[in-house]
């Protein structure tokens, strides 16, 4: 019951934030100058094919006008056309979204064994060559620029050992995946960066912790103790850090789309806004607001599953 | 502990079968090309039957009248052709008609075209499509090739024969009929996909139909399998893949996953051309960058004086050498050498910085002055060459500031004629010279291709021109006018720019019109 009720104040409280950012965005990308119809014509367009196409995009009427029939679209679940590739936004979004979301879970999945796993070791056995050499290691991943990372794993992986495709996403379901594990690898050394000093931190706090001293005390089997008090609560923190990385990754990641040929939704937010294709824009923007609110949604709840300290107001 | 091991081995292992699964595709890339290729209808694994080719970007549009960006306008030819076309030295030639006679007049034109065309859906070629394809040309108000057609008065006749007529003479008419928005396109299809080729295409009579489209990734082309000319396209698939980046194109090739890359940049030639079972093949283009003075912002740069002072300060030779690697020629005029009319009697360019000197100071600029030079950001070639003339004028007192602008307000801006210096592109799309001459002197359109340029004698040259149906006087007026812009420093070319594709040693067959488009019925690739 009171779950629920969180959950229906939660989402009444995004409705606004959702008008505002999507009012903004709005007027925003058409002040800053440029013209949509130019850049798609190209440098020899003429007057009168420019005008023309500007009465094709609606973008001959005021910026109000236009507002009000994006808004009804909007009530319609319309959410238009892409200026400068004609097809409805939401095909487009459906497709990026599901690259997007994949690059999302592999990357999730690589950071997650790596980061528990030596953030765990790092802090247990604090101070040793293996803590040292694992930190080093966080550090180069935090460090070394994303692009780089990518196209020496793509040199090695993909061109020398034709283990892996060079690039794009492929046509079927396995090749998705097979074209996610570079990528998903280079997002995950830069994230496993921030996890594993976070869990390391966490692990040492809590292993000096009464609790656990208590705990061992009374002969708990070293498996329970690490498993249930240690871990268990070192993933808090760890967990809430995660679900914001989930966050700025489903907003998509430019540059590992462009080094890998990824049709994600970053280089669609990229190449939208070049052409100024307003719809294009608009759509995505209002996309990431709605993402990111959920996935705050989502994170305070596990926050209290996982924390019974903490209760949802 | 132990069980965070057990999960990571867990994990290992069933990425690795993931892995080891696809290994057998992966590990020869042709075949997990030909086994997503699966429903072509080819049951054997061949590597001949597709051909991939990388470029850089997405066309826009599939529809002829309106596409007009490079990578759209170059693939039009492979799904329609029309009644000329250019063959890969640019000349004019026969396509769907046969022969043509010509009125005294000159205004009637009649076309016997190949009997029993079919598109490629199975359906006849007839002269309702003939028609609905120059009506379109003609009266779509956002097409900007819509100027080619409007002299166009009526399309009579019957499926085998074309007549048409005009409104004037006019010499450009056999360069007009060949461009691609009067390629003979299926009505029917267009009124089924509900009148408008928005994401959709054209259903045409070229050597290849459009299977599918996949926005941003690729276009896959099948053979057309009612294609007049017996025993082409010689391969069933062409599928146009796109990749943005620079090096995963250049790796794509490397690894096999691309037959064909385009878009190589010139600084990785060698490199490319350099790994076994590669080439980089040079393919003679009309494509030209071009000096943009613009008097109207800079009025230094309005004085006739001082641009030819600023020409003599400029090493082409060098540009040449350093952004296009020796992939390119200098060109006199503004029209490239590879195009109609190009007069090689103009002088050619001096390099002299004491003269340059000298002659500024003439022309009241002693000290030289300052300019500022706007590239588009992220292009590399324009930086390149804005530091190249930044250091070469700095050797004749004359300052170049380099400022980078998004590509859309930087379009904005030169529309509005607030950009001083810049770098101009074109690359002529038909065999006459009328297109980019027009263009020039489009002053309402153009400002004189954004220099703020004028010519009353020019343009009366040219509306002579428009109406000489004499081929050596035509020349004659087209190298008067290419003089006086030279004489005036009108759109000075940084290079004409040859279009360096990367090639697997495998492909044969393949090549491209100075005009761009491809020529993709003969391609092979052997195994």
């Amino acid at each position: 019951m009171d779950v629920l009720n969180y959950l229906i104040k939660r989402i009444l409280q995004m409705i606004p934030v959702f008008l505002i950012s999507t009012i903004i965005v709005f007027v925003l990308i058409r002040l800053i100058p440029g013209d949509p119809a130019r850049v798609l014509l190209g440098e020899r367009a003429t007057q009168e094919a420019i005008e023309a196409l500007h009465v094709k995009m609606g973008l001959d009427k005021s910026i109000f006008e236009q507002f009000i029939i994006f808004f009804r679209n909007l009530l319609k679940l319309d959410f238009g056309t892409s200026l400068a590739k004609k097809v409805p936004v939401s095909e487009l979004l459906k497709s990026r979204l599901s690259c997007t979301a994949l690059l999302t879970f592999v990357t999730v999945m690589i950071t997650v064994i790596i980061s528990f796993i030596f953030g765990y070791i790092a802090g247990m056995k604090k101070g040793s060559v293996a803590d040292a050499i694992i930190r080093f290691f966080a550090l180069f991943g935090l460090s070394a620029p994303q692009f780089w990372i990518g196209l020496v794993l793509l040199d090695i992986f993909a061109l020398k050992m034709h283990l892996l495709p060079v690039s794009g996403w492929g046509s079927t379901p396995v090749e998705h995946l097979k074209s996610m594990i570079l990528p998903g690898i280079t997002g995950a050394v830069y994230v496993s960066g921030i996890l594993i000093r976070n869990l390391r931190s966490n692990v040492i706090d809590i292993s000096r912790a009464d609790y656990v001293d208590f705990a061992e005390s009374k002969g708990i089997s070293p498996i329970r103790l690490s498993l249930f008090h240690v871990i268990r609560n070192a993933l808090i923190p760890a967990t809430t850090l995660l679900s914001l990385r989930i966050a700025v990754m489903m907003s998509g990641s430019v540059v590992l789309e462009k080094v890998f040929n990824l049709p994600g939704l970053g280089a669609l937010l990229v190449d939208a806004i070049t052409a100024r294709d307003y719809a294009v824009v608009q759509g995505v923007v209002m996309m990431f607001v709605i993402l990111v609110m959920l996935i705050n949604l989502i994170t305070d709840i596990l926050y209290s599953i996982l924390d019974p300290r903490v209760k949802l107001q | 502990m132990k069980k965070h091991i057990a999960c990571c081995l867990a994990s290992i292992v069933i990425l690795s079968l993931i892995t080891g699964c696809g290994g057998n595709n992966t590990a020869d890339p042709k075949d997990s090309s030909a086994a997503t290729e699966a429903d072509s209808g080819n049951g054997s694994a061949e590597a001949a039957d597709t051909i991939l080719i990388g470029r850089q970007k997405d066309p826009t549009d599939l529809d002829p009248t309106s596409g007009n960006d490079y990578e759209s306008t170059r693939m039009y030819h492979s799904i329609i052709e029309g009644l000329v076309t250019v063959d890969e030295n640019g000349e004019l030639i026969p396509d769907l008609a046969k022969e043509w006679e010509i009125s005294d007049d000159g205004l009637v034109w009649t076309f016997h075209l190949i009997p029993g065309l079919k598109f490629s859906d199975g359906t006849d070629v007839t002269i309702d499509d003939w028609k609905f394809t120059f009506d379109r040309a003609k009266n779509t108000e956002e097409s900007y090739w819509k100027y080619t057609a409007e002299n166009i008065v009526s399309v009579e006749g019957d499926n085998e024969t074309l007549t048409i007529t005009l409104e004037n003479e006019n010499p450009a008419t056999l360069a007009y009929l060949s461009l691609f928005n009067m390629g003979v396109q299926s009505k029917a299809h267009f009124e089924e996909i509900g009148s408008t080729y928005d994401d959709g295409w054209p259903v045409g009579c070229g050597a290849y139909y459009v299977d599918e489209w996949k926005h941003d990734e690729y276009v896959n082309l099948k053979a057309n399998p009612y294609y007049y000319k017996e025993g082409y396209p010689k391969t069933e698939n062409v599928k146009f893949v796109t990749v943005p980046d620079d090096s995963s194109r250049t790796m794509m090739l490397q690894s096999g996953e691309l037959d064909i890359a385009t878009d190589i940049p010139y600084s990785s030639a060698e490199t490319v051309d350099a790994v076994d079972g590669i080439s980089i093949v040079a393919y003679p283009s009309t494509n030209c960058r071009y000096i943009v003075m613009n008097g109207a912002a800079n009025e230094a740069l309005a004085k006739t004086e001082v641009r030819q002072a600023l020409m003599l300060g400029t090493d082409f030779q060098q540009i040449i050498d350093m952004s296009l690697y020796g992939y390119g020629q200098i060109t006199k005029s503004y029209l490239s050498p590879m195009q109609n009319s190009y007069n090689d009697d103009l002088p050619d360019w001096e390099y002299d910085t004491e003269k340059a000197k000298e002659a500024l100071a003439a022309a009241g600029y002693p000290n030289g002055f300052d300019v500022t030079m706007t590239v588009a950001s992220g292009n590399a070639l324009f930086e390149q060459l804005g530091t190249l003339l930044q250091d070469q004028w700095s050797k004749i007192g004359v300052k170049v500031n380099i400022e980078s602008l998004d590509i859309a307000a930087l379009r904005d801006k030169q529309y509005n004629m607030e950009l001083e210096l810049l770098v101009g592109s074109w690359t002529d799309d038909m065999p006459d010279p009328s297109q980019l001459t027009q263009y020039i002197l489009d002053y309402d359109n153009s400002y004189g291709f954004y220099t703020n340029w004028k010519s009353e004698e020019a343009n009366e040259l040219f509306a002579q021109a428009s109406k000489e149906m004499d081929d050596t006087k035509r020349e004659a007026l087209y190298k008067e006018i290419q003089k006086i812009c030279r004489d005036e420093v009108v759109l000075p070319a940084f290079f004409n720019a040859d279009e360096i594709v990367g090639q697997s040693d495998k492909i044969t067959g393949f090549s491209q019109t100075p005009y761009g488009t491809y020529f993709l019925d003969e391609a092979v690739k052997t195994k």
